[in-house]
């Protein structure tokens, strides 16, 4: 069944992407949303035609939220590379990669890399963290744990930010005849025998959605010197993307390069600018189209607005940006593949690290690596010809 | 038209009477970023007025929001 919802204006392309995007968190019920192309309406299927009284109601609210009105800040381009590739944008890069079976994809957003593919995204790695230590001496390399505590999620505000993107981890519950019925129903089983909920039992542990957050409570009670504290590493990240996911572009486990810089204002503030180049050096390597740009988190909809004004308001969060092509309308596709973010003294002051005297800043830049390796192999393909010659030695052999 | 008071009562869960023109984000905790927001998209809705990006971070107190709204002609 489909039902059609007039809007109250007419909207922006962004803002129709984001509504989609997000309209898989309002209902198990709503099959898909689609805005029409006149940006006036949505059309939303739903899976059971006796909830439309229900689902229509969730909309509404998800709709009003998400058409709030503020004012729009310029978007702050800080560079935009060309490449030297004359050929064309590649298109079902995914879907070759799997027949080459440079990528094993498991669905529902995971994805196991091998051959060219793993080789570039180790490239990708090796190169962004070379590039932060020969800048930022006294860079440390760190590893954090995947499997986090729900206390450092709701201490960093990630339950407030991003509800919908949450994941827990459970077991069954520490009871012999519960684990015994478990263990025999799938003994006898030909198929998974997953337990019911009441035997599952959440003890406030979650998958890492941001790969910096581990990094914070390992400075609690700390004074950082005026030399600040830079850390760096390779973590696995967990976002529930629902049936967003797509490919490479959306998975719901993927791996980031991260940066911290913890110090004073001043200090995180200067390490941003200075990371500016490298992220225009790494692009330039490997001979991609990149765009660094203000931008605003996809927050969950009853604070998109507001945060997302804050976030542009202030300048803290600088997107990295890779062309896909051009889309079925003409406009380049864009994917946003890292950010550059300055947090202020949210982080320093929730868990108590200092610089003089004060909580101190901190800053990051994540990339997200598996995006990079998609958006390489669409904008150069898969003709080693067409590589710059150093990367092309290290991905093809 | 409610009083500019009595709006932010409602948005920041403060009784009205606790409420004066000094009040803001340094006096109030219940007046963070995102209460900030709400606050203002209701005082355009209650005033038929719009803040430009540069007015709403420039409101650090209801006084000064009053005060906008006045340089807007409103006697608020």
């Amino acid at each position: 069944m489909t039902m059609i919802i007039q809007l109250p204006r007419d909207i922006a392309p962004a803002l129709a992407s984001e509504i989609e995007k997000e309209s898989v968190f309002v209902s198990p019920f709503l099959a898909q949303l689609k805005v029409a192309p006149e940006m006036d309406s949505v059309a939303v299927e739903l899976s059971d035609p006796t909830q439309e009284a229900a689902v229509r109601e969730k909309l509404d609210r998800f709709l009003g939220l998400m058409l709030r009105e503020l004012p729009n800040f310029e978007t702050k381009t800080f560079f935009n590379t060309e490449r030297r590739d004359s050929g064309p944008f590649e298109t079902n890069v995914h879907r070759q990669m799997v027949e080459r079976r440079w990528i094993h994809d498991y669905q529902r957003g995971r994805a196991a890399l091998n051959g060219p593919a793993l080789a570039l995204l180790h490239y990708i790695d090796r190169t962004a963290s070379s590039l932060y230590h020969e800048t930022f001496k006294g860079t440390v390399e760190r590893d954090f744990p995947a499997l986090v505590d729900a206390d450092l999620l709701w201490k960093c505000g990630y339950f407030d930010s991003h509800p919908n993107a949450v994941c827990f981890v459970g077991h069954v519950v520490e009871d012999f005849d519960t684990i015994e019925s478990f263990r025999a129903s799938n003994a006898d089983s030909e198929t998974v025998q997953l337990p019911p909920n009441e035997h599952v039992h959440l003890p406030g542990m979650c998958l890492n959605p941001a790969a910096c957050f581990p990094s914070y409570p390992t400075m609690s009670g700390e004074t950082i010197g005026s030399e600040g504290r830079i850390m760096t590493w390779k973590g696995r990240v967990f976002r529930f993307e629902s049936r967003n996911v797509s490919g490479l572009d959306r998975l719901w486990e993927f791996n980031v390069r991260e940066l911290v810089f913890a110090g004073s204002d001043d200090f995180t503030a200067d390490c941003r600018r200075r990371t500016l180049p490298l992220i225009e050096e790494l692009a330039g390597r490997l001979d991609l189209e990149c765009v660094v740009e203000t931008a605003a988190d996809p927050f969950f909809a009853t604070i998109s607005a507001a945060k997302s004004f804050w976030q542009l308001a202030q300048e803290v969060k600088n997107e990295i940006l890779l062309p896909l092509g051009p889309g079925a309308d003409g406009s380049m596709k864009r994917m946003a593949c890292g950010s550059i973010n300055l947090h202020g003294n949210f982080f320093g002051d929730r868990f108590d690290f200092k610089t003089d005297g004060e909580s101190a800043s901190t800053a990051c830049v994540g990339l997200g690596l598996e995006r990079w390796v998609l958006a390489a192999f669409t904008q150069h393909g898969f003709d080693p010809a067409r590589w710059p010659a150093g990367v092309r030695k290290e991905i093809f052999g | 038209m409610t009083d500019l008071h009595e709006v932010a009562s409602e948005i920041l869960k403060v009784s009205a009477s606790e409420l004066s023109d000094d009040s803001g984000p340094k006096n109030l905790k219940a007046w963070d970023s995102l209460k900030h927001i709400e606050l203002v998209m209701a005082i355009e809705m209650n005033y038929g007025i719009q803040f430009a990006a540069s007015e709403i971070m420039l409101i650090d107190s209801l006084g000064s929001a009053r005060a906008m709204l006045q340089e807007k002609g409103i006697a608020a």
